[in-house]
């Protein structure tokens, strides 16, 4: 009984040692600049083999077998236990800069999340954002008969490869719509995606090219056979598509990738033939994060196959990897072979959904099959599939398949992703929503209103878990010399200031959720508390709380040269206690939130790094 | 670390497994599974179906039809049977479609079982009686049905049928000459052939054969059989099956009773393996099969079904439980239907119901006998009363 207690004791004092690295990080504070590129790019000349997954292997794996390590791994439980004490079920993003931000790489680059994205860029998408010229015929270069819908890689007279696919029969616009809005927004939020436009024409644009072979299942035992195509293959491929007006055929094209394929990504572990993988892609903030987008967008069909990766030659043979996401057409309600209320909200075999509905016996209904129920009765589903509000939590998002990068995401990392999609605002998505060839209008107008509803219910869950105090910045003049300055006190309000000195300066930051119309600036309150910090970030002495002035717009600023700054930096020189910490921490009328963290550099003014 | 101990067995399954699907993937084998399940390497109409629990031992019945010959919609069918107690059979059937919503069959099998149970006649037969015999069955029988509207249908068939009851040893089990050496059932080492003519009517307004959550079937039947040694008799059968939805998508309450009996004319009695008991779809489920025989059987069969899986709507392919509980018993005259003599087994059981229908299903099921585990392709709700033209044996008549 004493030797199982001790046992427990120490599994508790592990867990919350656990919880307490994860909680702050580990590096020391450094008066540098921010970290902002990733050097993934460095050139090698060894092609990387193709990697080619098997579906049924990948399904397994990614359901049973690696499900089964993650909760039997010793770190794991102890880090679950160490949750319950305020940490993370897993250690902290890898590829993050002492912002939390993620630097540009081959996998992503920072774009509306941090910089103004014009509504032109936005609706723009990757490429140019026109499709396959149609200045003269597309030539038929491969055909795809297998699968749920059919489709086939054509040239156009550009030289250009193209994809192109089709929506299921009798669902016009299904799939198409998504597949150009979603990768459009997955482009401004710093994804690599591929050109996807809509596409619109007739069957006299088509010509089948020389020498081109298909798969076909033929004879009584519908065995799969390669044989040369020929011009009834193509037909019975359009036979089998929904024409929006007579002889007139709506499908995305795809544009092919720069550089050689060589295969998708897995969503653990790193690609060892990659010399510039240096980090476990199930450590990546992008992918962890990419969880979230996927709610968003109900992007549901994230097995590792619906990604790929390119070898990029930029000097003679030697080139780089750079990583993509690919193939949108279960996005936004939509499904391949149709809508499915299910998709989305289950894993495709979720043991532990299962095993509740045994134990239930019956008496608590699936939101799904509500879902289900309830919406074939409006005409839209046939467009649009089963994309709601009602029934839709950020949190209980899933693939289709278990995903190990999904499984490691943390508080922060749907933090990050919440940001950058609150970053699109309605003009955003109006600008990428204009489809010229949807079928119906009034379906991608609804897919823009919950998609603007949906963003803004992700926002209020993650702005809810981690204070969205962000884009910190230092203005004014800050000079401090090493002799500790006076301060002065109001004897009637005790509000201190700054005797003499050189600082002179604010910390300026902003509140999203405020700012982006989550809450109202009235019913926000921040407050503040400073303290001078070593490269430890071990205080000399705390300041007490003081309130932070906010503007409407949720623009918040702190005054150095008085007030709780103005305390702490009368605490220690900078050759003692070089940085300044803020923190902060937020009352939207249920309480004081967690704190965040922000440290300031006393020599340079910089903005050295965030804790949340 | 205790926590390690208990958890090392878990972290080698998991890397037991991952090696097992490598090592599969590198040889071949999840391709050829894949292709397997795609059934691109079995012929287009046939069908496999499993079973196990019931009677002993594990038994497979291969189909095959063809829908298309001499006319479209018109099907032959072939099927094989046997199991690993020594089941054998082979039946063959034909299905003709005439004018007006009329459908004409005809069928045949043979059929042998050597290790059939018996436990003596009548609602108090005693476990501790099992004994075994040697059961051989032939027939042949033609049947038309008449759609009368959406949901009534008549039937009209005659079946003509040859059984045979032996001694046989070829088992750990006694033989019914053993254990019943100085009685022996009526019709043990006899044969009994004769010709049955029936009539039927029935009512079905639940066409889904899946997840049935409305409607029901009602069916009438009375028929009569001649036969050698101036057996005759009357036997008729009345049975109600209704679908209840429940309080959500696809909960519903299954009930079913059935009241059938054999009423003998002239002197000579009915042959033991021409009495009602309870086989497929009569079935106890707690109990055996074939445990009880004689002249009556009256049943009540409830059956409450949830959904747990769904492959990716709530129609179509998925799994869904039931829990259930099946009272009855048989009986000679009507004096002896008493609480007394009724039985009662309960137990659950899992529903495979595929995009073609139902699949199969794994039950679980406790009586006073004790434990019993089954897997059956068909249901008793709902069974597939044409299967006796694909080689079911009719007798007893349902």
């Amino acid at each position: 009984m004493k030797r199982t207690r001790s046992c427990i004791q120490l599994v508790l004092i592990v867990a919350s040692m656990t919880a307490a690295s994860a909680t702050r990080a580990a590096e020391k504070l450094v008066d540098a600049p921010i970290v902002w590129y990733e050097d993934d790019r460095k050139l090698f000349e060894q092609l990387p083999h193709e990697r080619e997954p098997s579906v049924a292997k990948d399904q397994f794996t990614q359901s049973v077998i690696r499900p089964l390590q993650r909760n039997t791994r010793f770190s794991n439980v102890t880090r679950r236990v160490g949750s319950l004490f305020g940490g993370d079920h897993v250690m902290p993003a890898a590829n993050i800069n002492t912002l939390g931000e993620v630097p540009n790489s081959t996998w992503f680059t920072n774009r509306i999340g941090l910089f103004p994205v014009s509504l032109e860029d936005a609706a723009r998408g990757p490429g140019e954002g026109d499709g396959p010229d149609t200045s003269g015929v597309w030539t038929v270069v491969s055909a795809k008969t297998e699968g749920v819908t059919p489709g086939f890689n054509i040239k156009d007279p550009k030289g250009d490869t193209y994809l192109i696919k089709f929506d299921p029969f009798g669902y016009p616009g299904l799939t198409t719509i998504p597949g150009q809005i979603v990768p459009r927004i997955f482009n401004a939020a710093g994804y690599n995606v591929p050109e996807d436009v809509v596409v619109s024409f007739r069957r006299e644009r088509l010509v089948l090219g020389k020498d081109v072979s298909i798969r076909v299942k033929e004879g009584v035992n519908q065995t799969l056979i390669k044989r040369k195509m020929v011009d009834a293959d193509l037909e019975n491929i359009l036979e089998r598509v929904e024409q929006v007006t007579p002889g007139e055929y709506l499908a995305i094209s795809s544009k092919f990738l720069d550089g050689k394929p060589i295969g998708p990504f897995d969503y653990k572990g790193r690609r060892h033939d990659d010399p510039n993988d240096h980090i476990r892609h199930e450590d990546r903030r992008e992918l962890r994060g990419l969880r979230i987008f996927c709610a968003w967008l109900h992007h549901f069909d994230t097995k590792q196959h619906n990604s790929l990766d390119t070898f990029v030659k930029v000097d003679g043979n030697k080139g780089y990897i750079r990583h993509h996401l690919i193939d949108f057409a279960s996005t936004l309600g939509a499904g391949a072979n149709g809508p499915k209320a299910k998709y989305g909200r289950e894993y495709g075999v979720d043991l532990p959904q299962i095993f509740g509905r045994m134990f239930a016996v019956g008496l608590k209904e699936d939101d799904w099959r509500r879902v289900e129920e309830e919406y074939p009765a409006d005409n839209l589903v046939k467009y649009v599939g089963y994309y709601d509000t009602e029934y839709f939590h950020p949190k209980g998002f899933k693939s289709l398949i278990p995903n190990t990068s999904f499984a490691s995401m943390t508080d922060d990392d749907g933090y990050w992703a919440a940001k950058i999609i609150s970053a699109f605002t309605d003009a955003h998505l109006a600008a990428i929503g204009n489809v010229p060839h949807a079928p119906s209008q009034e379906a991608v107008q609804y897919l823009i209103t919950i998609l603007a509803k949906r963003r803004d219910i992700i926002a209020r869950e993650w702005f809810t878990r981690v204070p969205p105090a962000d884009f910190f910045r230092m203005e004014g003049t800050w000079k401090e010399d090493e002799v500790v300055p006076a301060v002065s006190s109001d004897p009637l309000s005790g509000f201190v200031t700054l005797k003499e000195g050189g600082v002179d300066a604010q910390m300026i930051a902003r509140d999203l959720g405020v700012e982006r119309g989550i809450w109202p600036a009235e019913k926000t309150t921040w407050q503040v508390r400073c303290a001078v910090v070593d490269e430890d970030r071990n205080p000399e002495v705390w300041s007490g709380w003081q309130k932070i002035e906010m503007e409407r717009n949720g623009h918040m600023t702190v005054t150095l040269a008085e007030g709780s700054a103005a305390l702490a930096l009368a605490t220690a020189p900078p050759s003692k206690r070089p940085f300044l910490a803020f923190e902060m921490q937020v009352d939207r009328g249920d309480g004081w939130s967690n704190s965040v963290f922000v440290y300031a550099a006393r020599r340079s003014g910089r903005i050295v790094a965030v804790d949340r | 670390m205790p926590y390690e101990i208990i958890a090392f067995p878990f972290h080698m399954v998991g890397k037991g497994l991952e090696y097992t699907i490598n090592a599969a993937e590198d040889a071949g084998v999840t391709h050829f599974v894949r292709n397997l399940v795609q059934r691109r390497y079995f012929p287009p109409y046939t069908s496999l179906k499993l079973r196990a629990g019931g009677q002993d031992g594990f038994g497979a019945t291969f189909g095959i039809a063809y829908p298309e010959l001499p006319g479209r919609g018109n099907t032959v069918r072939l099927k094989l049977d046997a199991s690993t107690r020594g089941d054998r059979g082979i039946g063959a059937g034909a299905d003709f479609g005439t004018l007006r919503d009329g459908e004409v069959q005809f069928g045949g099998g043979y059929r042998l079982r050597p290790h059939v149970r018996f436990y003596g006649i009548g609602p108090d037969s005693r476990e501790q009686d099992e004994s075994i015999f040697l059961d051989e069955a032939g027939f042949g029988a033609v049947s038309y049905a008449h759609a009368l509207g959406e949901a009534f249908s008549t039937k009209a068939a005659v079946h003509y049928t040859s059984l045979a009851a032996r001694g046989t040893d070829r088992d750990d089990k006694p033989p019914l000459q053993e254990v019943f050496p100085g009685e022996p059932p009526v019709g043990f080492h006899e044969r009994s052939d004769g010709v049955t003519a029936l009539l039927q009517l029935e009512h079905d307004d639940a066409p889904e054969r899946t997840r049935p959550n409305r409607g029901g079937i009602q069916r009438g039947k009375v028929s009569y059989f001649t036969g050698n040694e101036g057996v005759r008799f009357w036997t008729w059968r009345a049975e109600i099956q209704q679908f209840l939805p429940l309080w959500f998508t696809r909960r519903s309450l299954a009930v079913r009773g059935v009241l059938s009996k054999i009423e003998p004319r002239g002197d000579s009695p009915v042959p033991f393996q021409r009495l009602l008991t309870n086989d497929d779809p009569d079935l106890m489920r707690g109990y055996k099969d074939v445990r009880f025989r004689d002249l009556g059987i009256a049943l009540a069969n409830v059956e409450y079904r949830f959904p747990i899986w769904s492959l990716d709507q709530s129609t179509g392919t998925g799994v869904d439980m039931y829990v259930f509980d099946d009272v009855g018993q048989v009986f000679s005259d009507w004096d002896q239907i008493k609480t007394n003599n009724l039985t009662n087994s309960y137990g659950g059981g899992f529903r495979l119901g595929s995009r073609e229908g139902f699949a199969g299903r794994l039950e679980f099921a406790w009586s006073e006998e004790g434990f019993l585990a089954r897997i059956a392709a068909d249901q008793i709700f709902q069974f597939d009363k044409d299967e006796f033209l694909r080689g079911r044996v009719p007798i007893p008549e349902r």
